[in-house]
Parts: C-alpha cells; sequence; structure tokens
C-alpha cells in the first residue's frame, strides 16, 4: 500500500508583503501533501494565522474563517457562565456593520457570485465559509474583516434574530434524534459543558443582553483566536499582501484560555429513558468514552468505526439492518466531546433492549477475536476512498483542515491518523475494544414514542 | 437469453490525470414511474437487488469484493431514471468495473435477499412517519399527482410493495436494461480508450432492446390555496409546503423563471422571502422556494414549491405572508435592484458548475438525457443578461397561477384548527384558509 508522507520543505521566516504600509507576516511552514498538493502556513505579527492550498484547475476559491470559540468557552466564561450565545452571535454576524448595514454582506458576496456561503456553530469552534470566483477574492475578504472588526451589534436586530434561533431550536426540538443525542451528552457529562446544547435553552436565547454580546465578540472574535483557510485558486504572492492589508491591523486580544473541569471517570453504566411526542419508533444511542483524537488509538478507533459502519459489508448493517430490526445503525468514534456511539434507528415494533443486546454481542465477540485481516483491509481501503474523494474538493479540504485544527491544534491530524492505518493490526481492534467498550463506561439513551393516552 | 450484436454505447467521459479515484455512472432512462400498476416501488426494489448478489458469486462475496478493493457502488432510482454509480481508487478502476458489469449483468435474483430487501424496505417507509418533512412532501405529490404513478413515494407503499413479486423484478429488468437504454459518465485518470473497452462487456452483456419514452402526467390544481393537513401531535413547528404546477427541463421560460426565483425566495440570504419571513418578522427559521422539489428538472412538469418551519405560533402568520408575497412577486415581479442582483449572482457562479470533472460529468450527463442546451459561460451570461422584469413576469403568468396552491402542513391539528380561527377573523369567507383534507402520517404511506 501507498506509504502517506508528508515533507516539510519550509522553515520559518519573515517576509514583507509586497504592498506600502501593511504588516509582515512569517511564512511558518510548507507541507507535501501526499496528493501533490502544497499547504502553506503564515502567520501575522497579531496573530491571524493562514493556511493556503494553491490549485488553479478552476478560477474559483473557497474562503473559510474559523474561530476558536464554540458553546464551551461562554458556558466556561465568568462573565457568560450560559449557552447559545456563540450560536446566536454567527447568525448576528450576517446583520450588518457599519459600513455594510444589515442586508447588504449578503447581497454584495452573493453578487460576486458566492457559492455555499453559510456558518456552523459547535462545542469548540465556529466557522464562516464560501466559495468565489477567484477575482473575487479582495472583495470578499474586504468584506469578511470588516464584519470581522467592525460589526454593528444593534439592539433591535438582535431582538430580531432571537426570534430566527428560537425557530431553530424549535425545530430541533421535534426531532426525536436531536432529543437522544441531548440526553446522552448530558448522561455522559456530569460535569464537562458538553452536557449543555449549543443552541442553548429558549430562556437562555432570549435573556442574551446588547453587553454579553459586545463582550463575547470583542473578547472571541480576534485575530489571534482565527484562522483563515483559502483553497483554490490563490499563490501566496497574490493572497498575503491583501491579508496583510485587510486583516494586519487588528488589534490582539487577550482570549481566556478555555479551562475545562476534569469529567471524573465514569465508574458505571448509566441509563436514560425519555418519550417523544412524535417519536413512532425506538431509538438508541449508546456513547463510551474514548481518549482524545491525538492518542496513538485514535487509528484502531476510528477503523473499528469503519468496521463497524461503512459500507454494504460494515457489521451493524448486517446485525441489526439485514435482519430487520432497525432502519440504521451506524457507531463511531467522534472528537470533543470523545465519545465512541452507536446510533440506532429501530424499525417499528421492535425494542432498543433487543437492539443493545445483539450489539453487545458483537462487542463482545470483537473483544475475544481479532477482526479478519480482508475485514481489516477493507476498512482501510474505505478510508483511503474518503479521503481521495474528500481531498479533491476545495470545500472539503478546507473543512478538513479547521475542523481538525481546532480540534487538536494541528490541522494534518486527518492525514496522519490515515498514515498510522497502515500500521494498524487487527489485534489493535481488539484491543481498543477490550478497554473502552465496556459497560461501565457507557451511557445509554432509549427515546420511546409516548404511549397513546398517555 | 441470446444477446444482440451490442451498439456503440454513449459514454460522456471526463478525463483528467490528477484524479485520485474512478467515479462511475450507469443511467437506465426508466424510473419508478414505469413500475407496474398498484406495484409501486418495483423500480426501487429491483435496483437494491442488483447488489445483492451474481449468478456466480454471493451478496457477501460481492459487496466484499467491492469495499476491499477501495470503492463504493450504489443506486438510486428516480421517477424517471434508475442511476447506479461508484466510486474507486484510481489504481482498482479496471477490477471494480468488471464487479459492476457482473452485478449488472448477471444478477442472482436471489429469493431470500428479495424477501429481505422487502422486509427492509418496508420497515424504511414506516420509518418516514418521523421525518415531518418527507411527511410534508408526500402529502403535496399525494394531492397533486392524485391517481398516477407520481402520486407515492420511489420506494411505493406499505400496500403495493406486498403486492411485488420477483416475477416483477425481472420482468422489469428484462425490459427496462438494455443497450438502448442505458448511458455511462465517467471521470477518471485513465485513458478513455481502456474505460470504453471495459464498458463495451457491459453492453455486450445486455440485450438490444428499445429506449423508453419519458413517462409525463398532469398535475391537479385547486382553484384556490386550499390546506391539507397532517396531524402530528405536539409539534413545536408547523412544516409547510405550498405547492403549484412547475416546469420542465426543456421549458422556454426556464432561465427567466430561475432569476425570478432567485429573487423571491431561491437564494438563501438575499431572497425576498428569507428577508422579510425570517429576517424582518422572525417567524421561522427556514424559508425557501424551488422548482427542485421533486429533484432536478425533468422532462415531467414538476412542482414549485414554497418551504417553511415557523415556530407553531407563527404558522398561520407564515403561510397568509408567503400567498401574500407570491401575490404581490406574480403582479409585479421582481424590483430592479432583486433583478440585477439575481443575475450578477447566477452568471459569477456559473463557473462553480464546471470547477471540477464530477461537476463537469453531471453537466453534460443532464444535458444529454434531458436534451438540454450545455452553455457555455458567455452563452449563458447574454441569456441571463438578457432576461428584464417584463420578460420575467410574462413568463411569470403564462407558468404559473395566483391561487392554485396545495398547502400541506404537518403540525398539531387542534393547535392549528383554533389558529386559523382566531387569527383570520378578518379575512373573508373566500380567503379564509381552512383544513380542506386530513391525513394521519400513516395514511401517506399506506
Amino acid at each position: 500500500m501507498k506509504r502517506w508522507v508528508f515533507w516539510i520543505v519550509g522553515a520559518l521566516f519573515t517576509v514583507k508583503a509586497g504592498m506600502a504600509n501593511v504588516a509582515e507576516y512569517q511564512k511558518v511552514k510548507t507541507h507535501k501533501l501526499f496528493n501533490g498538493d502544497t499547504l502553506q502556513e503564515f502567520k501575522l505579527p497579531n496573530g491571524f494565522r493562514v493556511l493556503l492550498v494553491p490549485r488553479h484547475q478552476a478560477e474559483v476559491l473557497t474562503y473559510q474563517v474559523w474561530f476558536d470559540v464554540g458553546s464551551l468557552n461562554e458556558k466556561m466564561d465568568p462573565k457568560l457562565k450560559k449557552t447559545g450565545l456563540a450560536h446566536l452571535f454567527e447568525h448576528m454576524m450576517f446583520r450588518g456593520s457599519e459600513k455594510y448595514p444589515d442586508g447588504v454582506f449578503d447581497q454584495i458576496t452573493a453578487r460576486l457570485g458566492g457559492e455555499k456561503q453559510n456558518a456552523t456553530t459547535y462545542f469548540y469552534r465556529t466557522n464562516y465559509y464560501e466559495s468565489v470566483p477567484s477575482d473575487q477574492l479582495e472583495r470578499l475578504m474586504e468584506l469578511e474583516s470588516d464584519r470581522m472588526e467592525h460589526l454593528k451589534l444593534d439592539p433591535g436586530l438582535i431582538e430580531k434574530e432571537k426570534g430566527a434561533v428560537v425557530g431553530e431550536l424549535r425545530r430541533a426540538m421535534d426531532s426525536p434524534r436531536r432529543l437522544a443525542w441531548d440526553e446522552l451528552m448530558r448522561a455522559a457529562y456530569q460535569v464537562a459543558p458538553y452536557r449543555y446544547t449549543v443552541l442553548g435553552t429558549e430562556e437562555e436565547i432570549k435573556g442574551f443582553t446588547l453587553e454579553e454580546a459586545q463582550y463575547f465578540y470583542k473578547t472571541f472574535y480576534a485575530p489571534n483566536n482565527a484562522t483563515l483557510i483559502i483553497v483554490g485558486d490563490a499563490t501566496e504572492k497574490k493572497l498575503m499582501p491583501l491579508v496583510s492589508k485587510y486583516y494586519g491591523k487588528m488589534k490582539p486580544q487577550k482570549v481566556p484560555e478555555l479551562k475545562m473541569p476534569a469529567e471524573p471517570p465514569q465508574k458505571a453504566e448509566r441509563k436514560v429513558g425519555v418519550t417523544h411526542k412524535q417519536a413512532t419508533s425506538e431509538i438508541l444511542i449508546v456513547g463510551y468514552h474514548v481518549p482524545p483524537i491525538d492518542s496513538a488509538e485514535s487509528a484502531p478507533l476510528s477503523l473499528l468505526g469503519t468496521h463497524l459502519s461503512r459500507g454494504r459489508e460494515a457489521r451493524l448493517r448486517k446485525i441489526l439492518v439485514d435482519k430487520g430490526i432497525a432502519v440504521s445503525a451506524v457507531g463511531g468514534s467522534s472528537a470533543r466531546p470523545d465519545l465512541f456511539e452507536f446510533v440506532v434507528d429501530l424499525a417499528e415494533g421492535n425494542t432498543a433492549a433487543a437492539a443493545l443486546k445483539i450489539l453487545d454481542k458483537e462487542i463482545k465477540s470483537l473483544q475475544t477475536k481479532p477482526i479478519p485481516k480482508g475485514a481489516l483491509e477493507r476498512a482501510v481501503n474505505q478510508e483511503r476512498l474518503k479521503l481521495y474523494s474528500e481531498i479533491s474538493d476545495n470545500s472539503e479540504l478546507a473543512n478538513s483542515l479547521g475542523e481538525f485544527l481546532m480540534i487538536s491544534g494541528n490541522y494534518l491530524r486527518g492525514f496522519e491518523i490515515i498514515q498510522e492505518f497502515s500500521k494498524v493490526k487487527p489485534k489493535d481492534i481488539q484491543a481498543v475494544a477490550k478497554q473502552y467498550l465496556v459497560p461501565k463506561n457507557r451511557s445509554v439513551v432509549v427515546v420511546s414514542p409516548e404511549k397513546k393516552g398517555g | 437469453m441470446p444477446k444482440a450484436m451490442a451498439q456503440e454505447p454513449t459514454i460522456i467521459f471526463e478525463s483528467d490525470p490528477t484524479l485520485l479515484t474512478t467515479t462511475v455512472r450507469i443511467i437506465f432512462l426508466s424510473g419508478t414511474a414505469a413500475d407496474p400498476e398498484g406495484k409501486g416501488g418495483t423500480a426501487n426494489l429491483l435496483s437494491e437487488l442488483l447488489l445483492r448478489g451474481t449468478k456466480k458469486h454471493s451478496r457477501d462475496e460481492m459487496q466484499e469484493a467491492f469495499e476491499r478493493i477501495g470503492s463504493a457502488f450504489e443506486v438510486s432510482a428516480a421517477h424517471d431514471k434508475i442511476i447506479h454509480h461508484g466510486e474507486v481508487i484510481h489504481e482498482n478502476t479496471e477490477a471494480f468495473l468488471k464487479l459492476v458489469i457482473e452485478s449488472l449483468t448477471q444478477p442472482a435474483f436471489s429469493k431470500k435477499e428479495f424477501e429481505s430487501l422487502k422486509r427492509e424496505t418496508l420497515a424504511e417507509i414506516n420509518h418516514v412517519k418521523n421525518s415531518n418533512g418527507a411527511l410534508a412532501g408526500l402529502a403535496l405529490r399525494k394531492v397533486l399527482f392524485e391517481g398516477t404513478p407520481l402520486e407515492r413515494s420511489g420506494a411505493g407503499t406499505l400496500s403495493s410493495l406486498k403486492r411485488i413479486e420477483m416475477k416483477d423484478l425481472k420482468d422489469y429488468y428484462n425490459r427496462y436494461y438494455n443497450q438502448s437504454n442505458v448511458l455511462f459518465g465517467v471521470a477518471s485518470p485513465l485513458p478513455e480508450k481502456k474505460i470504453r473497452e471495459l464498458l463495451m462487456k457491459l453492453v455486450k452483456g445486455l440485450p438490444k432492446g428499445v429506449k423508453s419514452a419519458p413517462i409525463v402526467v398532469d398535475l391537479k390544481l385547486p382553484t384556490k390555496p386550499t390546506l391539507v393537513i397532517v396531524d402530528k401531535a405536539g409539534t413545536e413547528t408547523g412544516t409547510v409546503f405550498l405547492g403549484q404546477g412547475g416546469i420542465t427541463a426543456q421549458d422556454p421560460d426556464r432561465f427567466a423563471l430561475d432569476v425570478g426565483n432567485f429573487s423571491f425566495g431561491g437564494e438563501p440570504l438575499v431572497s425576498r422571502l428569507f428577508r422579510t419571513v425570517r429576517g424582518e418578522l422572525g417567524y421561522t427559521y427556514s424559508i425557501s422556494s424551488t422548482y427542485s422539489a421533486m429533484g432536478a428538472l425533468s422532462y415531467q412538469k414538476g412542482i414549485y414549491s414554497i418551504i417553511s418551519t415557523p415556530s407553531i405560533e407563527f404558522t398561520t402568520k407564515t403561510i397568509r405572508k408567503s400567498l401574500d408575497m407570491w401575490d404581490e412577486f406574480l403582479e409585479k415581479g421582481a424590483t430592479k435592484d432583486e433583478l440585477s442582483l439575481a443575475q450578477e449572482s447566477m452568471v459569477n457562479s456559473y463557473p462553480f458548475d464546471f470547477e471540477s470533472p464530477d461537476k463537469r460529468l453531471s453537466k453534460r450527463l443532464y444535458s444529454h438525457v434531458y436534451s438540454t442546451p450545455l452553455l457555455s459561460p458567455d452563452q449563458y451570461k447574454s441569456t441571463i443578461d438578457a432576461i428584464t422584469n417584463d420578460s420575467l413576469r410574462k413568463s411569470l403568468k403564462q407558468r404559473h397561477t395566483e391561487n392554485g396552491w396545495w398547502i400541506t402542513l404537518v403540525a398539531d391539528a387542534k393547535t392549528m384548527e383554533k389558529q386559523l380561527a382566531s387569527e383570520q377573523t378578518g379575512v373573508s369567507d373566500g380567503d379564509r384558509l381552512t383544513i380542506a383534507r386530513r391525513f394521519k402520517p400513516e395514511d401517506l404511506i399506506q
């Protein structure tokens, strides 16, 4: 099998941007990716980080800005201590600045031909993204940097946007699957703020004040807390002078370090049963605590997830879906929160209890004997296919770099794990199943339909 | 069955030596609308059964072989076509295509797999009751296409599925899986000649047959906005689909209507619906309009729909506001600013349709299947720039109606009855929305 190699061909040095009165920037590293792409990392003196992957096959580029802030930060911040503002704030970033009032940003980016324009918020990060024709790079950068520095927090618009966010929350509440996920987080984390939802509660959303929004913006939307990722038709020569011009003058801020309370080790199985008015069949979600993504066990845990879930030969499909017990069944590890999760949507008339027994039997088998070599080969090649497919798309490559940077501080971590796959043996998968997929380390949530008349 | 002499297949090929994978699409030009009467779901079952074993190898052997070489091979059945699509890491392209050929030309038609597949599909159909969006869409199809093959989902219903026998699948296969009814799309780093040779083997394994004609049915529209409710107790939101007749892929007004739809509700963040109903009024998290509620435009006249998910207390307001805004749009069209925004945005984003070999492939396949012109960026620009508000209004009047809306709503019926009564006190009897038809979720899948 092809070996995955990255060559560091650059070193830290300083470059004068080719434009008068603009800041210098540092070229931190250059990596050669396995597919031939070059990945360059730059940094401005104010701490603003830039990742660039030049690709010139088409005259388009993906532009993403990632902020190292999510709902965990606001919950742990002594001035906020609640969740939902990070997400509400993501909405407010589309509601105008002094220079470009409400709606104008969207209109201009639409005129530029912006595709896939949106933003998302999660526990540990917030990102804003769009793709544009490459000749519109400077115009887009002017707009993006403007809202990062000069957002106008209008109290009337904040109130209006709260209505849309409550609508989003209500829509989520209509989903039994969403309830199951929220309950799993509450059960698996007794202390860590993963137990609080990213969207917050309706009461929290409606209660946010202008002062809280201003504090959040000033503190967390700072250049030293942000990364710009560009994949597409751009070069260092073209990009970095613009970055220096538009982002270079921003002042760094003292961003509070996220101090997560230590989650006490789980010592016994936790079980939760809830009902949902709109559920018509049961949902089973099981979460096991696993090590973080920079651990050596990430690779075997990832391959275990692939073995169980990906493709038509996936074990969970065979033992649950093909037998008519479930409509869908998947399992795999996630990072931040670090859980190995099983999600099973039961077919009507089947019970989560019966599905859990089948799941336990499969886990027992994984712990007792190593998976066949052919099954491991299948899992590794399925991961290669996924990577090959994703890396060819500008947006997906940018997503991968951003997500791994925010999760682990290492944007190449996703590629490194793929490298590590070639060293994984069946016994390694057996070992992680033995160590982590044990009842005392798990939380089990069952969502059931409400009884009629109940 | 003896196979006829193979005819030269239509292969749309995108070559790119930098690609790490080969993607393949094999399109048979008949779909779920061609299901035998009363046996909706036949095409869907057949297409899936073809992935479950051959005369030489069991389902497990085939699937393991596909996945072990780093490939995935899937299928989807639309109303007018079945698409077998797959991707493989490039060095295993030949091995992958051999497996594809075996799957499609030597199906096992295993009884055991057939029964298992039926059981799984019945469970999936049942599970649709959990999705409010899917239920609203099903209700809309049911009223718009009542009495036609398009009134149900492509997967069929619980009752139609139970009527399907193995013989129906074999008949469908023998009739529609033929040389005249297939075309191929491939994006690969490998030479086209090599791919063509391999695909010829597939073609040779199929009978010559005849090309299917598209199946087209009429839509049934009401004379006034007509509310249909799918009752789900305790919903926090209403899931609202407003639907009326749409357009075909070949419609000469298509570009004008695309521009108009961009302005009215098609483009998130900047459309009139979004800015007003979400941005100004805060009734709903999402609201949009589309000509593609049934998937890509085709020979069949599709559905034009406005889709929203307001908080339950704003559901009536959202419906009424959407209707009022439509009336105004139909009458006046877009403003000068809206029109120029739509034109500039559509022209500037057009290159994204061609940014990767896979996207170029999609574009070319679509053009071939639906006989639509493949416009260069310059041609597209001149077409879009030529649209004026007068031409847009003319197109809107020709293709659309002010009142012929079906409104399907998934929500708590008791809550909605009270809300409709309390919020329409000043509305005249003729304009008042009342619940004209009711479904339970299970009615839509029976």
